[in-house]
């Protein structure tokens, strides 16, 4: 301990620019790991959730996006005629968010609503934390309580069998819901065509939705909905048929995609950029590392009489490669000290913008994907230091003592 | 004659020919950080994750550079430290300090242009604005007045 107190700040705090620089170097190199591992993480996170809905005879909706959407109240039987036809015809499973409700909480965060029908629920459900999964026999006629899951951040003011008032926008009018179960915390939804980009539901009700709700609900529901069915056990000629009374009535283009489609699309812009992400990050890595092994080199260059100066007086070969072991840890834990904050402040910014699609609970802000990207960093932290340190041991090995002291 | 000044400089110059490689490799480091910056924003990547993640690096091109320029800073420090014996023995021998002082700064705006050049060449070849890094000459520049002014003896 002793030994290395004194070498870092007799001999390598002298040179304290080419610290800096090392210092610099290792946080550019572990940024570059971080990003791409969260990039991964992300990815194949959000991809498991969605092998869940993209399965074999599903085939899932998407708006043409060179298809006009004209929101007119006068479509609103024309809209509930296509759910007519839907429910006469396919099975299907439904699921809406993003309609915002006034639910105040200590948080100050704006509370999202999410609609999901019993099939969706069967589909890709929700993890609980605690209570049970959503009923969907409930009659909306009449003052009947609505079971309802809530979000983490919700859960302090609305336990578990409370009951309370909202006003829902799709309805249009006060419902009284029930918390019948609360959403694990970090609950997630993986945006269909961006896997990597998540949905948070910390700040979310989800609301069971049946026929008669969506008969009942205005037009906005039944028109979003529209854009992200997913069709149960159907084919290409059902759908066909769907696709032209959809434009015959709304005046919208639906595509439909089976799960071979569906999995193109994926390979062709996920999996080959993932790889490139991978590559690029490689490299950059290997450059950086490169230019650090120079730069320690260069410090070894400038420091070797304080080196040779000591190995003459008793220090072993031994004793001085532990010193830099220790030395490149210390090096390595600033810079994870770097990362996790500014991980943690990009996580943290969800909540000041009091953006509750965003808004992350975790240990020191951190979610569990940030931390196995950490992880990364520190395999690849511990990577660089040996490759580092055996190269510089290497370098003092072949300078004999004598010339280095006289240097 | 020409020839005869040349090798004179050359071989009057406290810089080795490993030296003037690393300096030149670090001009080019740094100078191509620009360069494939903004190659990369002239490209069209389809898959938007590979567009974000390269847009995470290449929108801060400026600092980055900045902060490579590091590594240039350490090659000066370094060539002056090892050479302090040399130029103290120069002087010895009859050579003045103003004139090492103006070979090593001539030499390292020499190595500076000839990387300029090598990166004005590589950008117009990948179509990138030509005019951009020079910040970095400026950057550069004041690095090598500063250490020409430290040689001493």
């Amino acid at each position: 301990m002793k030994i290395f107190k004194f070498f870092v700040t007799k001999i390598f705090l002298r040179k304290i620019l080419v610290t800096i620089s090392v210092f610099a170097l290792l946080v550019m190199s572990s940024y570059v790991v971080f990003t791409a591992a969260i990039s991964v993480f992300s990815t194949v996170e959000g991809k498991q959730e969605l092998d869940r809905i993209n399965r074999s005879r599903c085939y899932v909706a998407n708006l043409d996006p060179e298809s006009n959407v004209d929101i007119d109240d006068g479509l609103e039987p024309l809209a509930q005629e296509v759910y007519e036809y839907l429910n006469a015809n396919f099975d299907y499973a439904f699921y809406v968010d993003g309609f915002v409700v006034d639910v105040p909480n200590s948080s100050g965060m704006e509370v999202t609503l999410g609609y999901m029908n019993e099939n969706y629920s069967q589909l890709n459900p929700f993890s609980l934390a605690s209570g049970e999964p959503l009923t969907f026999e409930h009659n909306n006629v009449g003052s009947d309580v609505m079971p309802v899951l809530v979000g983490k951040g919700l859960s302090d003011e609305h336990p578990l069998g409370s009951t309370f008032n909202i006003y829902d926008p799709t309805l249009e009018r006060d419902i009284t819901v029930k918390v019948q179960g609360i959403l694990e915390t970090n609950a997630a939804h993986s945006n269909f065509y961006a896997p990597n980009s998540k949905n948070y539901f910390n700040f979310s009700i989800i609301v069971p939705v049946n026929k008669d709700f969506i008969d009942e609900s205005n037009l906005d529901l039944k028109v979003n909905g529209l854009f992200d069915l997913i069709f149960l056990d159907t084919d290409k000629d059902e759908l066909a048929d769907l696709g032209a009374y959809i434009q015959n009535k709304l005046n919208m283009k639906l595509n439909f995609y089976s799960q071979e489609e569906n999995n193109g699309y994926f390979n062709e812009y996920f999996v080959s950029a993932l790889k490139n992400i991978v590559m690029i990050a490689m490299v950059m890595f290997l450059v950086l590392v490169v230019v650090s092994v120079w730069t320690s080199l260069v410090g070894l260059r400038l420091m070797i009489k304080d080196f040779t100066l000591n190995l003459l007086v008793g220090l072993s070969y031994a004793r001085l490669r532990k010193v830099f072991y220790s030395y490149y840890s210390l090096l390595f834990s600033g810079n994870l000290v770097v990362l996790f904050l500014v991980a943690a402040c990009s996580r943290y910014g969800a909540w000041q913008r009091k953006d509750s699609t965003f808004a992350t609970y975790g240990i020191g802000g951190l979610i569990s994907m940030d931390w196995f990207s950490l992880l990364t960093v520190l395999l690849f932290n511990i990577v660089t230091a040996v490759v580092i340190v055996e190269i510089t041991m290497w370098r003092i090995k072949r300078v004999p003592i004598s010339v280095g002291v006289l240097q | 004659m020409p020839k005869n000044y040349v090798d004179a400089f050359a071989h009057k110059s406290i810089m080795r020919g490993k030296d003037r490689a690393e300096l030149l490799i670090s001009y080019l480091l740094c100078f191509s950080l620009i360069t494939l910056s903004l190659y990369s924003q002239t490209i069209e990547i389809k898959q938007h994750i590979l567009r974000e993640y390269i847009k995470s690096f290449t929108d801060h091109y400026v600092f980055l550079s900045l902060v490579a320029t590091l590594v240039v800073m350490i090659f000066h420090y370094q060539v002056l430290s090892k050479t302090k014996i040399e130029i103290r023995c120069r002087v010895l021998v009859g050579d003045i300090l103003s004139r090492i002082k103006i070979r090593y700064v001539a030499e390292c705006f020499g190595i500076l242009a000839a990387a300029y050049l090598i990166h004005t060449y590589l950008g117009y070849f990948l179509g990138v604005k030509i005019g951009t890094g020079l910040y970095l000459i400026g950057v550069f520049g004041a690095y090598i007045l500063i250490t020409g002014r430290l040689v001493k003896a």
